[in-house]
C-alpha cells in the first residue's frame, strides 16, 4: 500500500509564498493549511486542490506524491 | 435552500431547556402534592376505571402497589424529559449535527416507544391487580390502546428513524470536517 505525502511546503518555498498569503488566496484558514501541509487531514477537496494549483501555478502531481508505505509485518 | 439561523435554534433550545426543567420538577411535585392533599384515594382510582367493577374495599397495600405500577410510565416520562433537557443543552451550545445529539434523539424516541408500551401494560396490570380481590369469574384482564398510547408509539417510532438517519448524517459531517 502507498502513502500520500503532501509536498505543499516545498512548493510554497519554491514560489516564496507565505502560509497566511496562500490561505487568503485559496479561502481556507491558516490552521487548515497547516494541517494540510503536515498531512494531518483525511482528504483534500478537488476545489481546494484546484485553487492551490492556480495560486502556486503548479500541477496536483507537484503537491502530492505516493510513496510505498512500510509493511508493518516486515 | 436557506440554512436555519443558528441563533434561532439556540433561542428556541433555551426556552425548551427551561420548560423541560420546569416539567422535571413540576411533575413529581404535583404528584407528591396530590398524595399529601389526599386527592389520590382508592375511590379516585376506582373512578378512573368506571367500566370495571372493582372490590368495595381496596386495602392500603393493594392501593400502594397499584400506585407503584402506575408510577412506571411517569418514571419513563421523566427519563425522556432528562434526555430532552440534555439535547436542548447541546443545541444551546451550538452543537447540532453530532453523534452526541443523535444519541439523545434516539434515546427520546426509544423512551416514547417505551412510554406507549408501559402505558398499555400498566393499565392492564393495575386493572388485573385491583380486580384480583373480586370473586372468581369477576376478575378482569383488559387491554386498551388509546389515542395517547398510539401517539406516543408513532412519535417514538418516528424519532427513532430520525435518530438513525441523523447518526448517518453526523458521521458524514464528521468525515467532511476532516477534509480541507
Amino acid at each position: 500500500m502507498s502513502t500520500i505525502i503532501v509536498r505543499l511546503d516545498v512548493m510554497m518555498a519554491m514560489r516564496k509564498i507565505k502560509g497566511k498569503e496562500l490561505a487568503e488566496q485559496i479561502g481556507i484558514t491558516e490552521q487548515n493549511l497547516s494541517l494540510l501541509k503536515s498531512g494531518k487531514v483525511k482528504g483534500i477537496r478537488f476545489e481546494t486542490l484546484a485553487k492551490i494549483c492556480a495560486a502556486l501555478d503548479c500541477q496536483p502531481g507537484d503537491l502530492l506524491e505516493a510513496v510505498p508505505s512500510e509493511d508493518p509485518k516486515a | 435552500m436557506t440554512n436555519t439561523d443558528p441563533r434561532k435554534i439556540r433561542n428556541l433550545a433555551r426556552i425548551l431547556y427551561g420548560v423541560t426543567w420546569l416539567a422535571m420538577i413540576g411533575l413529581p411535585v404535583t404528584i407528591i402534592a396530590y398524595l399529601l392533599t389526599g386527592e389520590i384515594t382508592p375511590d379516585a382510582l376506582r373512578a378512573e376505571y368506571p367500566h370495571i367493577s372493582l372490590p368495595e374495599n381496596i386495602s392500603s397495600q393493594t392501593f400502594f402497589i397499584a400506585l407503584m405500577i402506575r408510577a412506571i410510565p411517569i418514571a419513563v416520562g421523566l427519563i425522556i424529559l432528562w434526555h430532552m433537557q440534555k439535547l436542548f443543552a447541546l443545541y444551546m451550545q451550538g452543537e447540532t449535527l453530532t453523534l452526541n445529539c443523535t444519541h439523545r434523539i434516539l434515546r427520546i424516541g426509544q423512551g416514547l416507544v417505551c412510554l406507549g408500551i408501559a402505558s398499555i401494560v400498566t393499565t392492564t396490570a393495575v386493572i388485573a391487580y385491583l380486580s384480583l380481590g373480586n370473586p372468581p369469574g369477576q376478575r378482569y384482564l383488559s387491554i386498551s390502546l388509546g389515542d395517547a398510547e398510539l401517539r406516543s408509539l408513532m412519535a417514538g417510532g418516528l424519532l427513532v428513524i430520525i435518530g438513525w438517519i441523523s447518526k448517518e448524517a453526523a458521521r458524514a459531517e464528521e468525515e467532511n470536517k476532516a477534509f480541507v
